[in-house]
């Protein structure tokens, strides 16, 4: 069953909408899951991704809420028009968060919860951890293709070469190029240098960089602080996090060579805080049905374990 | 006023709708139809501040979600055209005992649009039709979407697996088609495949308006100006032009850029509706 679920933030009203457990756990009796928009998409998300989670995760016992921030989907107020990119980078930054706080004020008095979990795809998965790492009341966070590097440090559009940062991302880029190599017209392209020339340089260099095991430990000057700095916040209360990515997304190369393997190598017993979770052939929203099907069931065995119990 | 809610179809399956509400309520509402698939999430924001728009000069204003969309119940591949058709049925009978307006307009954006256009052919009770960017041909546009899964099939194995042919002859044999996440049914193809816009003359007596999105272009696009032709042998159509960029295929912008898309639909809605 799902209710309209509408709420003040600054005198303002958001609008969500709460699917209730369908089937009664005692242990997840008082627990609440809230969804996050991704970005800039309202509450449904692509492909109603959000609505599908909701539903899986009410047949499994929990309380869910997923709700439009101020200016998204039907909540009141506007944004003022910007580029889609601009908006990211706040996003990035912690826009939502104050109004997900409010969605936690509203949750738990409402439905009388006292375990909070928070999943969120994308921009969605930072908004909810750095709202995981300010607000106490969090208790678990399930991050979906959580992008760690800042979309666009500089508030303009970045050139297609600028968002080539792993070799991986270079090989699906180079792959591309592969069908042309026979190509005359793509030949004269190349030597007149009417083809992307700094792209090509680019994806060669990166690629190749894979087969020299040189430790790169150098920071990428996009990296966004405020995501490793969440991170460890949230852990250091001894509080657990599920990573789920897709095989085939970029921001899962990044968060691979940006995060994983130079912080996350670092935490002893890492078993206790985090886990991270492949989905194989997955783009960036998982938009497979095999892929949807792993996610939700990822998503719901998880859970289900954190908050095991007996069907009443 | 805006107030959220549920309410039944035909079918007794809830639907998730939203009404604008004027503070000194007329006799004058428009309903909203949704586009289909990705474009849905992108056009969404715009039919919200529309609809505020259009509250706030007066009119009583109803968005919904068909059934297996947005927020409504189901799943998107356990509907078609014709529950969609349904659906529109259902909440303009919703809305008329809602808010008693017996002025109505229908107003669709590309595939809602179609709906919409659709719709107005079996409902007499419907006096204005408002299309932004018309899909005419369901079979077009089910190919365009057919592409999408071609496209993901080259990120995901590096190349196409099963090409449009083996897709389509897939989908004739029973099987579901992925697109951006979202399954089309044998069903659903064959339905939109079906659909001519311009293939017969127009059963609509009433009013209709339609849009054309184009940047670059300062002519008229041939097909629309021929769908418009087919209404005004009815009764007064309009084909107008919006300037800003189409706001259905990405978020370059947020909110998008839609101006003149506005101000004239409501121009044209407050003199013929």
């Amino acid at each position: 069953m799902e209710k309209i679920a509408n709420f003040r933030f600054e005198n303002q009203e958001l609008t969500g909408i709460v699917t209730l457990p369908e089937t009664r756990f005692p242990e997840r009796e008082k627990v609440g899951v809230i969804l996050s928009v991704s970005a800039l998409k309202y509450r449904v998300c692509s492909y109603r991704l959000n609505v599908k989670i909701a539903r899986k995760l009410s047949q499994e016992g929990f309380f869910v809420l997923r709700f439009d921030p101020l200016g998204i989907g039907d909540s009141q107020s506007c944004l003022p028009s910007a580029l889609g990119l601009n908006h990211f980078l706040e996003i990035q930054t912690g826009r939502y968060v104050k109004e997900t706080k409010a969605a936690i004020d509203f949750f738990k008095k409402e439905y009388k919860l006292d375990q909070i979990v928070l999943l969120g795809l994308c921009g969605g998965a930072i908004t909810m951890l750095i709202t995981g790492a300010k607000d106490l009341r969090v208790n678990k966070l399930i991050l979906l293709g959580i992008p760690v590097l800042l979309e666009n440090i500089h508030g303009t559009k970045p050139d297609f070469k600028d968002t080539i940062t792993t070799p991986e991302y270079a090989g699906q880029v180079l792959s591309t190029y592969k069908s042309k190599l026979l190509s005359p017209q793509a030949w004269f392209r190349l030597l007149t240098f009417k083809s992307e020339h700094q792209t090509l340089t680019k994806s060669i260099s990166l690629y190749f960089r894979k087969f020299f095991k040189k430790n790169n430990s150098k920071r990428n000057p996009r990296f966004n602080d405020l995501f490793l700095s969440s991170f460890k916040n949230f852990i250091f209360q001894g509080k657990k996090i599920l990573f789920i990515n897709g095989e085939f997304d970029p921001a899962t190369w990044e968060f691979k060579s940006e995060f994983e393997d130079k912080f996350l190598k670092n935490i002893k017993y890492p078993d206790r805080v985090y886990q991270i979770h492949l989905i194989k052939n997955a783009n960036h929203i998982f938009s497979l049905s095999e892929c949807q099907a792993e996610l939700l069931d990822k998503i719901g065995t998880w859970l289900g374990q954190e908050y095991s119990g007996v069907r009443k | 006023m805006e107030e959220h809610f549920f309410f039944k179809n035909s079918s007794g399956k809830e639907l998730f709708g939203v009404v604008n509400s004027p503070e000194k309520p007329g006799s004058k509402g428009v309903l909203i139809c949704h586009p289909l698939f990705e474009e849905k999430l992108h056009v969404h924001r715009v039919l919200v501040d529309f609809s505020r728009l259009l509250c706030s000069s007066g009119f009583s204003v109803m968005r919904f979600d068909y059934y297996g969309d947005g927020d409504s119940q189901g799943e998107f591949e356990e509907a078609t055209l014709e529950t969609r058709l349904s659906d529109i049925g259902s909440a303009l009978d919703f809305f008329r005992k809602k808010t008693s307006v017996d002025k109505l307009a229908l107003l669709g954006v590309r595939f809602g649009a179609t709906l919409a256009s659709l719709s107005a052919e079996k409902n007499s009770t419907l006096d204005a039709l408002i299309l932004w960017a018309p899909v005419l041909k369901g079979n077009d546009y089910i190919q365009s979407l057919l592409r999408m899964n071609l496209t993901h099939q080259v990120v995901v194995y590096k190349k196409v697996l099963y090409t449009r042919e083996d897709l389509i002859k897939g989908l004739k044999e029973g099987k579901k088609i992925n697109v951006e996440g979202y399954e089309i049914t044998r069903e659903l193809y064959e339905q939109v495949s079906k659909v001519d816009l311009l293939a017969e003359d127009k059963k609509f007596k009433g009013k209709a308006l339609l849009f054309q999105f184009s940047q670059n272009s300062s002519e008229f696009e041939a097909e629309l100006e021929k769908l418009r032709v087919l209404y005004s042998k009815n009764n007064s159509s309009e084909l107008l032009k919006c300037g800003d960029p189409p706001f259905w295929g990405d978020m370059k912008y947020y909110p998008p850029l839609t101006d003149g898309l506005f101000g004239k639909t409501l121009s044209w809605i407050k003199t013929n509706l």
